[in-house]
């Protein structure tokens, strides 16, 4: 079935496809309209599922963290603030190992409100041990949806999976999806087989009290789990390609690495956008190529590694910020390749907030960096704008006239 | 490939209209891309909306600054719509009546196209809470403006899309939408135009 | 980016200094918005009982307590006329410029 829709309606119909159980999540721009549909497929009866309405995320999560526990497939989705609220219960889905799903639309976190996208919430739940994969098409979300249940299901793996994808740029944007058959889904995604779930024949508790001398083991044994992950999403990859027929790269997408020597590596939709800029850049006269990050969470240290091999820059695109650092995936990506290459490394923090960025932008930034001319870490869009200043004088205005007062 | 920006008032219709535009797109076997910008959605507030067309997969990802074809939705969107980026052969389409587009806009050198929106959607009631909805027949319009879909996608997706209360109504008001383009800086009627080719920016 | 905002891009990075997000009351921050009509609401008189209601409902305050209407500001959204209680207020399509 092809259809022209938003990713949000198409991610929707995926979780229907992947024989989702149960649902529980709280409405969030711009999320939304996933679990709108996905409620309106329950109504009307076309999806066989329980849907828990709840009061914030942190039921919603907690709600999922129940309902996993029981061994049925449970999905939600959330995004920017909605993902900070239920920022505990990330950690006590992954340490307890369930194999949740979720969508997060990536969205900026506010104050300045803002609904439009940028990869901070995602970044700052990095270290819960949820497993991060990130999208750049529309088709690539719903396909990784439903490689995700695989991911998070296989036995070497059992930790909870969050599918990532950009605000607007992808959720509300009209693009065409195809869906492969049931058969063919049920082929690939077999029935939930859980290592563990509660059971009233066989009594047991989870998510205990554990003391010193028994807790770095259990935090050990995710950090195994992440790295089987690494294993696991390559041959679901494979496997989907097979039984499905579309494939969007392993841990990571590259494009015209080969026989690049500048390499810009970035997550989501701006990497669908830098490889416009490689091909501008290439017509100039430059050889780059991209690297897509699409686990972030397993890293892909080894495919980093052998890329990077005797490139001479590295641009890293970061749509978030480590504030007091830099971009979080760029210390991440130096950290990967140390010792393994020589690459001058630069760093751009752009479109946060949904800032547009073009291709030509990132072209110039990029031809800069290669140039030697660019700082180690820019922010190549910024501008100071009448809004901007206006604020600016504002708050001039109002510390002056606390001066003034406290004078008098 | 081909790129329309629309300058829209909140609630004319036009997240509706660059669906629906979507839709006929891939039915003639082009890749398609739509998406406005969405604001705080008010009543009446400017919306920018975004359509790309290509033969090849599309990989952009960011707004549209240099239109091949521009959709002004209201007139008092035509300021705005030209600063924010044209490029020396953009062809613009704006909802207005011929005379009044002859008389406010001889100093525009782009090709200029006028369809009165507004008065079909009005002539056929088409309207939401007072409102006239001028997509409909901005969408026939487009249709022959930019000649990317043909009329008969047009009513295809109408009649797929619409409610059966405004479907027939709609499909009328695309027609006439169509027929009812005139070229404001030349000589009416308007030619048709042909897409461009690959745009560079 | 626009041509115009890249031309401001220049030297941000040194100059952006204490911007936050705080903003301070302003009147038609956001231009003559009355531009953006299409309908304008337009009162009669005799038909009004000056019941308020069109006053309390106007999102953009520009209603008045001796109920004139702000022309500059108004967008034309409608509110009022369908709030009204006695039909007083009517959207009149906008008169060309």
């Amino acid at each position: 079935m092809k259809i022209i829709d938003t990713a949000n309606h198409a991610v929707a119909y995926a979780a229907k496809l992947a024989r989702v159980e149960v649902v529980s999540a709280y409405p969030i721009t711009p999320q939304t309209q996933i679990i709108e549909e996905i409620s309106r497929l329950i109504d009307e009866g076309i999806m066989d599922c329980e849907y828990i309405p709840v009061e914030s995320e942190h039921s919603a999560q907690a709600a999922l963290i129940g309902a996993s526990a029981t061994g049925v497939r449970v999905f939600s989705a959330t995004s920017s603030h909605g993902l900070a609220y239920m920022h505990e219960l990330l950690h006590w889905a992954a340490a307890v190992r369930l194999p949740i799903v979720m969508v997060n639309v990536n969205r900026a976190m506010g104050p300045g409100w803002n609904i439009w996208c940028d990869h901070q919430d995602a970044i700052a739940a990095r270290d819960t041990g949820w497993i991060q994969l990130y999208c750049a098409s529309h088709q690539e979300c719903v396909d990784t949806l439903i490689q995700a249940f695989r991911i998070a299901e296989d036995h070497r793996v059992i930790m909870p999976v969050m599918v990532n994808y950009d605000a607007f740029v992808l959720s509300h944007t009209y693009m065409k999806v195809e869906f492969p058959e049931q058969e063919t889904v049920d082929l690939f995604l077999p029935e939930l087989d859980p290592m563990w779930k509660l059971d009233l024949d066989n009594p047991m508790t989870h998510g205990s009290v554990i003391y010193p001398d028994d807790y770095e083991e259990v935090r050990f044994s995710m950090q195994q789990a992440h790295g089987n992950a690494r294993k696991v999403i390559s041959e679901a990859a494979a496997e989907y390609r097979v039984i499905v027929g579309n494939y969007h790269g392993d841990l990571t997408e590259e494009f015209m690495t080969e026989d690049a020597e500048h390499i810009i590596v970035a997550m989501g939709s701006i990497a669908s956008e830098a490889k416009m800029a490689v091909k501008q850049l290439r017509e100039e006269g430059l050889a780059c190529g991209v690297v897509r990050i699409r686990s972030y969470r397993p890293f892909p240290v080894e495919e980093l590694q052998r890329v990077m091999r005797g490139k001479r820059t590295l641009v890293v695109i970061d749509r978030d910020c480590s504030f007091g650092l830099e971009g979080a995936l760029f210390s991440d990506v130096k950290a990967a390749s140390y010792g393994h290459s020589d690459a001058r490394a630069y760093n751009l923090i752009t479109g946060l907030g949904g800032r547009d960025i073009t291709y030509g932008l990132l072209a110039g930034a990029v031809r800069a960096a290669v140039e030697g001319k660019a700082e180690t870490v820019r922010w190549p869009a910024l501008r100071l704008n009448e809004h901007h200043l206006a604020s600016k004088r504002g708050v001039e205005a109002a510390w002056q006239g606390r001066q003034k007062r406290s004078a008098s | 490939m081909v790129e329309i920006r629309f300058h829209s008032l909140g609630g004319q219709g036009a997240v509706t209209l660059i669906r629906m535009l979507a839709i006929a797109g891939d039915k003639i076997g082009k890749e398609v891309q739509a998406f406005p910008f969405f604001g705080a959605e008010r009543r009446g507030a400017p919306v920018k909306s975004f359509a790309r067309f290509d033969d090849a997969r599309i990989d952009v990802r960011s707004q549209i600054y240099i239109p091949d074809f521009l959709v002004i939705m209201s007139p008092t969107l035509m300021d705005l719509g030209l600063s924010e980026g044209l490029k020396p052969d953009t062809v613009i389409l704006v909802n207005e009546p011929l005379e009044d587009a002859k008389a406010k806009y001889k100093d525009i050198n782009h090709t200029l196209l006028s369809v009165d929106a507004t008065s079909i959607a009005l002539e056929l009631n088409l309207e939401v809470e007072g409102m006239p909805l001028v997509n409909i027949p901005v969408f026939g319009a487009i249709s022959y403006a930019t000649d990317i879909v043909p009329l008969e996608v047009v009513t295809e997706v109408i009649r797929e899309t619409m409610g059966k209360k405004n479907m027939e109504v709609s499909m009328e008001a695309a027609r006439r939408g169509f027929t009812s383009v005139l070229e404001v800086n030349g000589k009416a009627p308007a030619r048709r135009r042909k897409p461009l080719p690959e745009v560079a920016r | 980016m626009s041509a115009k905002d890249k031309r401001k891009n220049v030297k941000a990075e040194a100059e952006i200094g204490f911007v936050t997000t705080i903003s301070f009351p302003s009147v038609g921050s956001a231009g003559q918005t009355g531009s953006w009509r299409i309908f304008k609401p337009v009162k009669n008189e005799e038909r009004c009982n000056e019941c308020l209601l069109c006053w309390i409902y106007c999102p953009e305050a520009c209603i008045t307590k001796k109920l004139s209407i702000n022309y500059d500001y108004c967008k034309g959204c409608g509110i009022c006329a369908v709030e009204c209680p006695r039909n007083a207020i009517q959207m009149v399509k906008e008169e060309k410029q």
